[in-house]
């Protein structure tokens, strides 16, 4: 099916083999890739994996990229700079070697998901990353290594950095919650904040992190629907209502009812109703207001169908002959009902012939005629003007 | 119209003209009743010097003031079939004048007058006509043309309806008929006929010409099965039975079903509407239109063929002609004759019919056609007498 075959392509054996196409290698299966994965995975436990930089704030993911940056000016000149007017003292978790080991080498298990993992083996999986995932604290930028003294400070940041938007701010009630789950979202879930877990699937807090950056998703979902379903715990939008229906919620409150979120959107109480196909207002009496869109329908004044049994049956069984001296105007039926023939077409020329003597078809193009020479007079027989495209 | 309705209504047909059913029948017979007493009255009226006009808006009020006393539960269609047409002696059909244009007639000792009428009932249509000629003394016999002319009508219209069973066709009818009027020295008129008739139908395509071989219309052979329903229309000219159109315009129209049109003006219109409710689809006389502005649309009306005329022909100026018209029900039991002949003018032909003639033959059998007792039906309607104009004519009931 089309929704297999998109999850094929990001997976990581689907990545492989593209890139072994581009260096003209083939292709290999998904078990020889798991034994590959593994032994990258080994080898890589071995490589020495991020150090930190205190004094710049920065983290690297490689020794090599560590040590550059420790003889790099910049760094120089920041710890100058620390000298001199020294930074309160932070208590921060840092992931330790043996910590990044230990997680990368749970995480190489069996993160592949395909389509041979059960259920179980799902739960499984998603419980370990649970567990072994870094959990971003508040004062955590949730798109890039910068650490902040306060949780201000931190959103500042984003804000400033990243143009990180918080939607609808001022129904925003648990505004620490929001951020602590979006930090779940992208930590645990690895999921990019703007991609909602379509399109790529990432693999790790940086990764998802780089991407953010990269493409400018550091942005919350809020235009459809679901997207704003997902985060409206956060949020009290109670004084954005109309106030009928806030006096009936408090009213409602009062009386002790349970008033559910589901009542908000209820209809409001005043007898008036709106129709079925929303292009009618019912009234408590009953009648029925059509809507103004359709004021020239009903402003419209048909014929009445003629309903009288003596009028369809006359028009059945009555020829369009008079009495005497029917003038019959077209001279090769007259021919033929001299000729004793009967009055049907011989050929489809014939039959098409007949057809343009109707009174109905002579005032049709009677009537087009009339637009076409029109038309022509006042140059408006192309309504809508197109490019003409000659190549 | 799409097939299923075409089919629906071929079906619908079936049932409406089916003359074994009593309902069906009855509704005939009340027509032809209503028709029979109009026509006996409006015959009853024409003397000397009565205006035209007159004796036609007297017989359509007869005929309304019965319609309009039954079937007024449910929202049934009754009324004038024909509106009262009185043709005096060259004049063919089709004569109701208005009266206030100027064509209005007054008649005279030793006109031959044409009187025709029908009614209908939920569309079951029955007319009938009557030929009277005025004289001056009731006790001396007409003689004449006009007399050769009444017989040769009277005659041939006997031998047509005995022949108007089962089995026979229509090619024997007009034989009888010309043979008919050929003993009187007469000729059927040109261009008219009898026609079946169905439920709101005054005449389908199954013609019985007076004059074969027409060459406008082809002469379609036909054979007489039960459930059909004739006017059997018999006019006979004491010429050659040529005619030609007068100068009158027509008064009398009928609605055009088959053709539509948007029209334009006003009063065009308001007619229209004022028709097609109250006339439907049956002829009606320009009389009948209250409003004068409404004969107005009338010419437009005609001239975008929303109405089709009745044309007043004539023959000669030295011709009479004369005219009997029936109504006759075909059904499996035999030939019904529902509206019966009223007493005849008294009148002395020339001419004999000689006794080896079919005509003879024909006219010596009298069974097979049964003749109804008419006016029944109308003793359960109380006619109110329909008063006399303001003429100061004393006319002998």
């Amino acid at each position: 099916t089309a929704d297999i075959q998109r999850e094929h392509y990001r997976s990581d054996w689907h990545r492989y083999n593209l890139k072994r196409k581009m260096v003209e290698l083939p292709p290999i299966s998904a078990d020889v890739f798991a034994q590959k994965k593994q032994k990258d995975a080994e080898d890589q436990a071995a490589v020495d994996d991020s150090s930190e930089c205190k004094t710049c704030r920065k983290s690297y993911s490689s020794k090599n990229a560590y040590e550059n940056h420790l003889a790099s000016k910049k760094h120089k000149e920041t710890e100058a700079k620390l000298k001199a007017n020294p930074r309160p003292a932070k208590v921060v978790e840092k992931p330790t070697k043996s910590d990044v080991e230990s997680i990368t080498s749970k995480m190489t298990v069996d993160l592949s998901v395909t389509d041979e993992t059960t259920q179980e083996e799902l739960e499984e999986i998603m419980d370990q990353k649970i567990e072994t995932a870094v959990r971003l604290e508040l004062t955590d930028c949730l798109f890039c290594t910068e650490k902040a003294d306060t949780f201000e400070s931190n959103i500042e940041h984003m804000t400033k950095y990243h143009g990180f938007f918080i939607p609808d701010l001022e129904y925003i009630v648990d505004f620490e919650g929001l951020i602590k789950y979006l930090g779940e979202k992208v930590s645990v879930g690895n999921i990019c904040l703007h991609c909602n877990g379509k399109g790529r699937q990432i693999k790790s807090l940086e990764a998802v992190r780089k991407h953010m950056v990269d493409k400018g998703h550091c942005k919350i979902p809020y235009d459809t629907e679901s997207e704003m379903m997902e985060i409206v715990d956060f949020y009290d939008f109670r004084s954005s209502y109309p106030e009928e229906e806030q006096r009936k919620m408090r009213e409602a409150a009062e009386r002790g009812e349970e008033v559910a979120e589901d009542d908000e959107e209820e209809e409001l109480d005043t007898g008036v109703r709106l129709g079925e196909d929303e292009m009618e207002l019912i009234l408590p009496s009953g009648a029925r207001l059509g809507h103004r869109s359709l004021n020239k329908y009903y402003r419209q004044n048909v014929k009445p169908e003629e309903t009288r049994d003596s009028v369809l049956i006359n028009k059945l069984l009555t020829h369009y002959t008079d009495h005497m001296g029917y003038d019959l105007a077209l001279s090769k039926t007259k021919e033929r009902k001299e000729r004793g023939q009967a009055l049907v077409a011989r050929n489809g020329g014939e039959a098409r012939w007949a057809q343009k003597q109707t009174s109905t078809f002579k005032d049709f193009r009677r009537i087009e005629e009339h637009k076409a020479r029109v038309g022509q007079k006042q140059n408006k027989l192309q309504k809508h003007y197109r490019v003409q495209i000659l190549v | 119209m799409d097939m299923d309705q075409v089919e629906l209504f071929a079906q619908k047909s079936d049932v409406d003209n089916n003359l074994s059913d009593p309902t069906v029948i009855a509704k005939y017979r009340l027509a032809a009743d209503i028709a029979q007493d109009a026509l006996t009255k409006v015959v009853a009226r024409v003397a000397d010097g009565v205006c035209v006009s007159e004796l036609c808006a007297f017989g359509d009020e007869i005929i309304l003031s019965y319609t309009s006393k039954v079937y007024n539960k449910n929202s049934v269609e009754k009324g004038i079939a024909f509106p009262t047409m009185v043709s005096v002696n060259d004049c063919v059909e089709y004569y109701s004048p208005t009266g206030d244009a100027g064509d209005d007639y007054v008649l005279r000792n030793g006109d031959v007058v044409k009187i025709e009428l029908g009614a209908h009932i939920d569309g079951y249509i029955a007319t009938n006509g009557h030929t009277t000629v005025i004289s001056a003394n009731s006790a001396t016999p007409i003689e004449g043309r006009a007399a050769d002319v009444v017989c040769a009508a009277h005659f041939a219209a006997e031998a047509a309806l005995r022949l108007m069973k089962i089995g026979n066709n229509n090619i024997q009818v007009q034989d009888a008929i010309a043979e008919a009027a050929a003993l009187f020295n007469c000729s059927p008129v040109t261009g008219t006929a009898s026609n079946e008739i169905k439920r709101y139908v005054i005449a389908t395509e199954k013609m019985i010409l007076n004059v074969p071989d027409e060459e406008n219309r082809p002469v379609q052979d036909f054979v007489f099965v039960a459930n059909e329903a004739y006017t059997l229309n018999i006019l006979i000219s004491s010429g050659d039975g040529s005619c030609r159109e007068g100068a009158l315009k027509s008064t009398v129209f009928s609605r055009n079903v088959h053709q539509n049109y948007n029209l334009k003006l006003k009063a065009a219109r308001a007619a229209f509407n004022e028709i097609s409710n109250d006339f439907g689809v049956f002829p009606f006389s320009i009389r009948a239109l209250e409003n004068k502005r409404h004969r107005l649309g009338v010419t437009e009306l005609a001239s975008r063929q929303l109405l089709t005329p009745y044309p007043v022909y004539y023959t000669r100026a030295s011709d009479r002609v004369a005219q009997f018209k029936m109504t006759v029900l075909i059904s499996a039991n035999g030939t019904t004759r529902i509206t019966p002949a009223l007493p005849l003018p008294y009148v002395h032909s020339a001419y004999t019919i000689p006794a080896d003639s079919t005509t003879a033959q024909l006219l010596a059998n009298d069974a097979g056609v049964k003749v109804v007792k008419s006016g029944k039906a109308l003793a359960g309607i109380g006619a109110t007498e329909v008063a006399a104009p303001a003429q100061g004519m004393d006319v002998d009931m």
